[in-house]
């Protein structure tokens, strides 16, 4: 028949060679062609549709079987065959009977409010920390970007700051807040400087990578400075600075859990520490999986604004 | 022709004055911190002025003890280096090959990567017998996650082009490992070694500062504890100076590793 | 009554220092171009044609000669007007900014240049589309739309702004030659409205003629004219216009000069410079 496609036909050894070639890049072959005209079909059956195609395939469950092998290798090696260091461990049963009981041994369950606590001071660090770097940080990676003699200015400045691990930072953090607010701010002033550094790399990358050409063509329609500043320099760096943004929150985290665990008063990373410290080895599985899960969601928050923000990017590319 | 050249010439500038700007920043900015110092700014007043610095850097230099910690820093930094190196790019090619692999530990991976290195580290500890052990194992864990990232993440973006005009010459599918898939990744293992390289000496100065007795950041924070505060900017620099040349040194051997990437 | 966009060239030359090589891209090249004339510039990639656009629009200086806009120098030896709205580029792989929408886009000059407020500038820009045929495509962005209607938006969004001159470089060089053909024919409909100093460049001899009321053949690098060809339809155009016995002997006529620059442009084998 005409309209069979080519590689139907032909031997099947062939097919299969290919088909196993394609396969060492793990070429996804099986994933459905878009529908051609997103505005005829509603949101709703579009997700559907994508949700059982996904449902019919075999990665959900691989999924699902990895993490529970995950689960099942720590449960066998720390509680069922009580294998020698391991042993040492807290197993996924005891802290989930601690995580889930009302009156738990070391006082940290879902049902305590201290736990919540804890979250929340971490999560509330982090959004200051996040805050002044976005607004601090932005600013002034658009302007690396745009003008080349701030750059030449600033950039030298920076570039030998970074390479100085955050963590570093704690004994003069602590020096220099020593008079106000001598608890919070060192700590928060930790995870702002991680996230600042991402965010303004970021942010110059993302003014670098405009084409020339958006430039060339706002000048010849009469843009001044400040059009072009907020109508091609501020937009065009967008995807840049929302990635910059979710790696600044992702070193953030890990920036102040450290800070925590070495001077802090509350907090996921000082429970952490707090826990080991204690010996109440159960929680600190408890506050490491919570601080994973509260890291994913924060990503993943920032990601969702950002392709919100950005519907105009090229959809064929996703 | 030779006129209009030097009017082009003048016109870029070139290079010195970005060389000359640069220069005035630092120099500024080292003046600025001296004169906070000495004139009791608010924040500025309490870390040690640069000529504090310097003088302390005579005394310290001469002192073998420093440069021990050096070498420890160094030593566990590229053991734990080397050993996710060793784990995570096979794994992340395997990974990219295998999609049973891939659907199997990505999602795992996923909910371990989000979990900061140094939340590892009292778990690290109860479970291995020293010390060094355990500061190299979260340390491998640091760069781990982003090595395979990378590398799994290359390895996909190769460009199927490459894969169909291998076959039609005939490869087989070893070929087409070694001779596309290795070559083609290797600029993401590059990168992935080079962002590992800087995740590393984060956390090997937190980790020694937690639960080391030696180490650059053993003595960065033994010096704050200890009253010496100019050995604590001198801590940070050496720091600094050793993760700036560690990702260098990776970027050098990248560019052996890849001369087709070299720019003209 | 001033003469509204009428372009003087005068020995003007272009030398490029890429790693100091003193490259001569263009070689006392000289034109003079009337109001409201489509003159089209032909010649093989690299020949130096895109300079000479870049330059009258303001973003490359020269380094000998001038360039006259209605008789006010906007290039020399020591100074190079800042690119504006007199003389408007629609570019080679488009620029039309991604991140605004079509209506945005088109109303963008007469926002900017402060001529009319917001609602206005999108109204003004909205009866646009409709008389060049592109209504109901306000609301989309320009990754959504086809690379024809994408050129005709571009088109659109330089003229609202009425410009002296406008400037093409190659501006349908990366479409199929299907799609070429009708966009060609809008962009001759928006000129028979305006009637502009036009400034095309191209590589691809049918467009020029069929396009140009005047074809310059430029060499190969150093670019200078080499040959003028007078096209002598009248206008309107259209495409059955491509077939007749006129439009081949012009074809003929020009098409020796400019093979023989494609062959040493070929042979020399350099690299394209911007």
């Amino acid at each position: 028949m005409a309209d069979t496609p080519r590689r139907n036909r032909g031997c099947p050894a062939r097919r299969k060679r290919v088909e196993r070639a394609l396969s060492v890049v793990a070429i996804d072959t099986s994933r459905p062609s878009r529908p051609a005209a997103t505005g005829q079909i509603s949101t709703w059956s579009l997700s559907l549709f994508r949700l059982r195609h996904w449902l019919s395939q075999s990665s959900p469950y691989l999924g699902f079987l990895g993490v529970a092998g995950l689960v099942l290798l720590w449960y066998l090696s720390t509680e069922f065959f009580n294998v020698p260091r391991f042993n040492k461990l807290p197993g996924p049963v005891s802290v989930w009977r601690e995580f889930t009981s009302a009156s738990p041994t070391f006082g940290i369950s879902i049902y305590t409010p201290e736990y919540y606590m804890h979250i929340f001071w971490s999560i509330w660090r982090v959004l200051q920390a996040f805050f002044w770097a976005t607004v601090l940080g932005v600013p002034l990676g658009l302007f690396m970007g745009w003008k080349r003699t701030f750059r030449d200015y600033t950039f030298p400045v920076l570039e030998i700051v970074r390479p100085i691990p955050v963590l570093a930072w704690v004994p003069v953090a602590i020096l220099i807040f020593a008079g106000i607010a001598s608890r919070e701010a060192p700590v928060i002033f930790l995870a702002f400087l991680a996230t600042f550094f991402a965010t303004v790399l970021n942010t110059m990358l993302g003014v670098e990578s405009i084409d020339e050409v958006y430039f060339r063509a706002a000048r010849c329609l009469g843009s001044k400075s400040r059009h072009i500043f907020f109508r091609v320099v501020l937009p065009g760096a967008l995807p840049f600075i929302f990635t910059g943004l979710q790696i600044g929150v992702g070193v953030g985290w890990f920036s102040l859990v450290a800070a925590e665990m070495i001077s802090g008063e509350y907090g996921l990373g000082f429970l952490i520490w707090d826990s080991y410290v204690l010996s109440q080895f159960p929680v600190i599985i408890i506050a490491m999986l919570t601080l994973g899960v509260v890291g994913y969601a924060f990503s993943a928050i920032i990601r969702i604004i950002g392709s919100t923000l950005m519907r105009w990017t090229d959809r064929s590319a996703l | 022709m030779a006129a209009a050249a030097s009017v082009i010439q003048k016109r870029n500038g070139g290079f010195a004055p970005t060389l000359r700007r640069g220069t005035v920043s630092i120099v500024g900015i080292l003046i600025l911190w001296e004169i906070g110092r000495r004139f009791q700014f608010p924040f500025l007043s309490a870390v040690p002025a640069p000529t504090e610095v310097v003088r302390s850097l005579d005394k310290i230099i001469t002192n073998g003890k420093f440069w021990n910690d050096w070498i420890a820093s160094f030593t566990r930094v590229l053991s734990g280096f080397a050993l996710a190196q060793l784990i995570g790019v096979p794994v992340g090619l395997l990974m990219a090959m295998n999609r049973t692999l891939r659907y199997l530990w990505f999602p795992p991976l996923e909910i371990l990567r989000p979990i900061p290195p140094l939340a590892w580290v009292p778990t690290s500890i109860i479970f291995w017998p020293t010390t060094e052990l355990s500061i190299i194992f979260v340390i491998f864990l640091g760069a781990f996650f982003t090595v395979v990232l990378n590398v799994l993440g290359g390895a996909r973006a190769i460009d199927k082009r490459h894969i169909r005009a291998a076959l039609s010459f005939g490869s087989k599918p070893r070929d087409i490992f070694w001779k596309i898939v290795l070559p083609a990744t290797m600029p993401s293992i590059i990168t992935g070694m080079a962002v590992g390289m800087g995740v590393t000496w984060e956390v090997v100065v937190a980790a020694e500062m937690i639960a080391g007795k030696s180490g650059l950041g053993y003595f960065t924070w033994a010096s704050y504890v200890g009253g010496n505060y100019p050995q604590i900017i001198i801590g940070m620099v050496s720091i600094g100076i050793a993760g700036y040349f560690s990702s260098g040194a990776i970027r050098l051997i990248g560019k052996f590793a890849t001369p087709w990437q070299r720019q003209i | 009554m001033t003469p509204a966009g009428a372009i003087n060239i005068h020995n003007v030359s272009k030398v490029y220092d890429p790693g100091g090589a003193n490259v001569l891209a263009v070689d006392n090249c000289s034109m003079d171009i009337a109001p409201g004339e489509f003159c089209v510039i032909v010649g093989p990639s690299g020949c130096g044609k895109t300079t000479l656009l870049n330059a009258i629009a303001g973003f490359h200086e020269i380094t000998g000669g001038e360039i006259r806009l209605d008789g006010r120098p906007i290039c020399t030896r020591e100074f190079t007007a800042e690119p504006g709205a007199d003389r408007i580029v629609v570019f080679q792989n488009g620029a039309l900014f991604p991140w605004s929408t079509v209506l945005n886009n088109v109303a963008y000059g007469p926002v900017v240049q402060g001529a009319a407020s917001r609602p206005e500038a999108k109204q003004k820009a909205q009866s646009l589309l409709s008389e060049l045929g592109l209504s109901g495509i306000g609301g989309r962005y320009p990754n959504e739309l086809s690379s024809g209607m994408r050129r005709r938006v571009e088109i659109a969004r330089a003229l609202i702004n009425e410009p002296k001159v406008l400037l093409l470089d190659e501006p349908f060089r990366a479409m199929d030659a299907l799609t070429k053909g009708v966009a060609q024919e809008f962009l001759l409909q928006a000129y028979d409205r305006v009637r502009k100093t036009v400034f095309f460049i191209t590589h691809d001899l049918e467009e020029a003629i069929f396009l140009a009321d005047r074809v310059l053949v430029m060499t190969t690098r150093p670019g200078r004219i080499k040959q003028t060809l007078h096209v002598d339809f009248g206008r309107p155009r259209n495409f059955k216009m491509r077939a007749s016995k006129q439009y081949l002997a012009l074809k003929t006529q020009v098409f020796e000069a400019v093979r023989e620059e494609a062959v040493s442009a070929f042979e020399a084998g350099e690299r394209e410079l911007a």
